[in-house]
């Protein structure tokens, strides 16, 4: 039996392609298609009864979820913009040093490097009402006399999650956008002094156009990750008490596994892909469109 | 009133010293150029006029008023840079008319200004273009538009041709000295290239290692140059320069050849001095075919062999063996000649140029 | 004179606000994981104290010592644990990286039709949340016996890393000139030869990185580790971890001593990749 002639590049791309069906793309099938039965792992038999919508109906009139959802997009929201404009403030910080490059470069990246579970340890040590070390400070400081419980109270506690994500993920703004500004072209930045601009108007003529693709490929960099913020809250907080920080993800992983309820799960899941996949493509179509311009002009 | 005074002005990195603490005074509406070799300060010096650098020491004038730590912003200043560090986001009209939009000027002010602009640097059909659109002769036009538009105390040049090819370049000085003449502005020109300074300056300022070596107008720099860098460094083709000691009322050089002591030079010099000797091309030619034939008044003959020729057409370069070096000289009338042909050289001594071996001090008096 | 005054003063405090701010921000930075460290050397009685104690009095490597010393009750099992993080990381990366190279040359090298579209399918695949993935994933293993198996785990490492190591890779070879291989041929190297020879040593820096970055990626990960591992057999570090931090009685000592050797490696690894990581993900992603 001759085996058909396939060009070199799709060769070379069929195990990628062999790993990703087998790994992603079937078992999202399935999972598509479990989406639409009432399957719960403890009744096998129930994987094959199809029950349509009844799954995404029973999900659109849940309030919890969307209270849930909203959270979590409300979350997503602070957070990218939050670090946009934390990572913005550092890399102008360390574009001005003139000494320890390597080594502020280097310390930039260390929150890119933890775990999100090791990094949620970290707050959740912190932010304990006890032994944390925030508490601790603000009452050594004379500031507060009780302790206040950031991961007990509702607010408090999506701020502690919001701080812990926000630690995690600014340096990958603050790199990126360190590495346009390092790329930059000195002189039109002279010029715009001689021109007479102050150092805010240097930064919104002729800085910030230049680093806007470098501040874009962050955002979808980071959009492909945004479920990181499971991992931070399922230490923290894990979605509680009492359902006060519920996430998606969280709610996703509690009515897969601990209700068991794998169809409705997986429903659920299906929104919170297509979350992840609304934030990418968004960044991604600002992202070509600063590309092409950058390629036209400079 | 623009005049601009440098003070004793300095400028260190660490503990070394790049610019070494020159002083110079530029008059109102004066073309003035800093020339020299890389490395000698000149465009360090001019972006500490420009307020881009910081001053290690000393102070620098604008129109009278000390503006050591101000922004280039408030100094009033316009400069066109070598890569011409255009805003490549905008196009040829809101880079001219950025500054002023930066002043917050009326837009019928704005416009008036940039269409006069555009109009005496020919940019009127590339106002909508984008940098990346045009060519480099049309974007050093634009970066010049836009140093104009604001109408500025003083202009400053940081070697604004060297990215150009030679032809354009050439055109390109003619266009900076009209436009100087139209402008009428104070300008600081930075070049490397000694012929820019000498075709576009007033006054030209010499400067090495980040010293000025001389200053002076081009005339006098060429003629009268006051340290043996200047005269090799003035001048195309350069100066021919020898080594030599005086020894009876004669130069004695290092191969043994002799020339007769020039006149001028004689109270000034005394036996035993180590000196270098200098003569430039024109003033060395093939007996009779010189610029200076016939009127020449101090003339030595010598003959010496052919090594090599450069025919340029109305001229021949004669490369001829002295003191085994190549000496350039300039052959009018030019005939033809083969290398080794042995031939009767007049060199004009009136013209000859004396430094001391030690200092490089011009030993005229 | 007095304006230059005022411009030299307000020189000076903004190149003192600005070392200040650097400094606020580095401290901000290493604060969590220096307080980590710490913790992981103070007795359990100092960390408790109130009112806190802020310099430590008593330093001890105690909790390391217990950690690595055997099981025993209330002992973190974390030999185990840095075992299989180890095992499920380096060979998920490995192979990532070896197919991660196929697909980003040949993005790099040829060009075929809808290149754009699969480019971006095999992105998409990132873009799946990993609790999501772990539901059909976890039902799928159950089916074919790979929970908490080694293999089920490292090939889903593979899956989740080679769309960014593909996408890395493409941009590294894409700096490496094509002149170079076809001089190579003309020179008498067989395509493959001219490959190993020329392209892969000067990609090499850059696929290092990649490298170094799917296995972090790796060790890091949670959510889909969560799901499929069950015990000791495959259970790695970030599972551990909350494990751990679940329990009722926290020793804080022995978590801060778990998350101490976790981040390690992450950091040293850290150091060594900062320069070409940036370059990879800028230049595959703005010269195109």
């Amino acid at each position: 039996m001759k085996l058909p002639r396939l060009s070199p590049p799709i060769l070379l791309l069929l195990p990628a392609l062999v790993v990703l069906a087998a790994v992603v793309v079937v078992p999202l099938a399935l999972s598509f298609y479990s989406s639409f039965t009432p399957f719960r792992l403890t009744k096998p038999e129930t994987f094959f009864v199809v029950t349509g919508f009844r799954n995404y109906l029973n999900i659109l009139s849940d309030w919890d979820f969307w209270i849930a959802f909203g959270r979590t997009i409300l979350l997503l929201t602070v957070a990218l913009n939050l670090e946009m404009l934390l990572g913005l403030g550092l890399a102008l910080l360390v574009e001005k040093a003139s000494r320890g490059q390597r080594v502020l470069r280097t310390i930039m990246m260390f929150p890119m490097m933890f775990s999100p579970i090791l990094v949620g340890f970290q707050f959740k040590f912190m932010f304990n009402d006890n032994i944390g070390l925030v508490n601790n400070a603000l009452q050594s400081l004379g500031l507060i006399k009780d302790a206040i419980p950031w991961l007990i109270e509702g607010h408090l506690a999506f701020s502690a999650i919001l701080v812990a994500e926000i630690w995690s993920s600014t340096s990958v703004f603050a790199i990126l956008i360190l590495a346009g500004l390092l790329a930059m072209p000195r002189e039109p930045v002279e010029a715009a002094r001689v021109d007479g601009c102050t150092p805010w108007q240097t930064f919104r003529y002729v800085t910030w156009p230049f680093i806007m693709p470098f501040a874009y490929i962050a955002m979808t960099i980071r959009s492909l990750d945004v479920a990181r913020a499971y991992d931070i809250v399922k230490i923290m907080t894990d979605g509680g008490p009492a359902g006060r920080t519920e996430l998606v993800w969280t709610l996703v992983a509690r009515t897969g596994y601990s209700d068991a309820k794998m169809g409705l799960a997986n429903a659920m899941a299906y929104f919170s892909i297509l979350l992840s996949i609304l934030f990418t493509v968004y960044f991604y179509r600002k992202l070509a469109a600063a590309r092409s311009q950058i390629a036209a002009e400079w | 009133m623009a005049t601009v005074s440098l003070k004793k002005l300095t400028k260190t990195y660490g503990s070394q010293a790049v610019v070494h603490g020159i002083d110079l005074e530029v008059a109102d509406r004066e073309f003035i150029a800093l020339v020299g070799p890389s490395g000698c300060g000149k465009s360090t010096t001019l972006r500490m006029i420009a307020g881009l650098e910081e001053i290690s020491a000393g102070a620098i004038e604008i129109g009278g008023r000390v503006v050591n730590d101000l922004p280039p912003r408030s100094r009033n200043i316009s400069m066109v840079f070598q890569s011409y560090a255009l805003y490549p986001h905008m196009t040829v009209r809101e880079n001219m008319g950025f500054s002023l939009k930066i002043a917050g000027r009326p837009k019928e002010e704005m416009e008036r200004r940039v269409a006069e602009a555009s109009t005496i640097l020919g940019l009127d059909h590339l106002l909508e273009r984008r940098p990346s659109q045009l060519s480099g002769g049309q974007r050093q036009r634009v970066a010049m538009g836009r140093a104009i538009v604001r109408d500025p105390d003083v202009f400053l040049f940081d070697e604004p041709l060297s990215n150009l090819d030679a032809k354009l370049r050439t055109q390109m000085r003619t266009e900076i000295k009209k436009l100087h003449a139209k402008v009428n502005s104070t300008v600081i020109y930075v070049t490397h290239d000694q012929v820019e300074a000498m075709t576009l300056a007033d006054r030209i300022v010499i400067m090495r290692d980040g010293h000025i070596e001389q200053v002076g107008t081009p005339d006098e720099v060429f003629k009268r140059p006051r340290t043996r860098f200047v005269a090799g460094f003035i001048g195309s083709p350069p100066m021919n320069l020898n080594e030599a000691s005086v020894e009876d009322g004669q130069l004695t050089f290092a191969s043994g050849a002799r020339l007769p002591l020039p006149a001028q030079f004689k109270p000034n010099v005394e036996a035993g001095r180590k000196v270098v000797f200098g003569l430039r091309p024109d003033d060395i030619y093939p007996t009779g075919h010189g610029l200076h034939s016939g009127e020449a008044t101090e003339v030595h003959e010598i003959e010496l062999p052919v090594t090599v020729t450069e025919p340029l057409g109305n001229e021949t370069l004669v490369f001829a063996e002295f003191d085994r070096r190549d000496w350039v000289s300039r052959m009018l009338n030019p005939k033809p000649l083969r290398a080794g042909d042995r031939l009767g050289f007049s060199l004009d001594l009136s013209q000859a140029h004396l430094f001391d071996a030690a200092t490089g001090k011009s030993l005229r008096a | 004179m007095d304006e230059n005054a005022r411009h030299r003063i307000r020189r000076r405090s903004l190149g003192a606000l600005h070392t200040v701010g650097l400094l606020l921000a580095m401290l901000i930075i290493l604060m969590p994981g220096i307080w980590i460290v710490l913790s992981s050397l103070r007795p359990t009685v100092e960390i408790m104290a109130k009112p806190p104690v802020w310099i430590p009095e008593q330093v001890s490597l105690d909790a390391y010592i217990n950690m690595f010393s055997g099981v025993g009750k209330g002992g973190i099992p974390v030999l185990d644990y840095f075992r299989n993080s180890l095992i499920i990381s380096v060979t998920s990366t490995a192979i990532a990286i070896a197919i991660g190279m196929a697909g980003g040359y040949a993005f790099a090298r040829y060009r075929f039709r809808g290149k754009s579209s699969w480019f971006l399918g095999v992105m998409l695949t990132r873009t799946v949340p990993g609790i999501a993935l772990s539901l059909p994933l976890f039902f799928v293993y159950a089916r074919l016996g790979l929970i908490d198996t080694h293999f089920g785990l490292i090939m889903a490492y593979v899956a989740l890393n080679v769309p960014f190591t593909i996408w890395l890779i493409d941009g590294f070879f894409r700096q490496v000139p094509k002149d170079l291989a076809e001089a190579a041929q003309i020179d008498g190297c067989t395509r493959w030869q001219a490959f190993w020879q020329v392209e892969f040593p000067l990609a090499g820096p850059g696929i290092a990185s990649s490298a170094i970055f799917a296995f972090l990626t790796s060790w890091n990960e949670f959510a889909l580790a969560s799901q499929l591992t069950r015990s000791i057999n495959s259970k790695t570090l970030p599972v551990g971890l909350l494990d751990y931090t679940a329990e009722f009685t926290i020793d804080w000592r022995g978590m801060c001593a778990l998350a101490v050797v976790m981040i390690i490696p992450a950091l040293t690894l850290t150091f060594i990749v900062q320069k070409h990581l940036v370059s990879g993900l800028t230049s595959g992603a703005v010269k195109g």
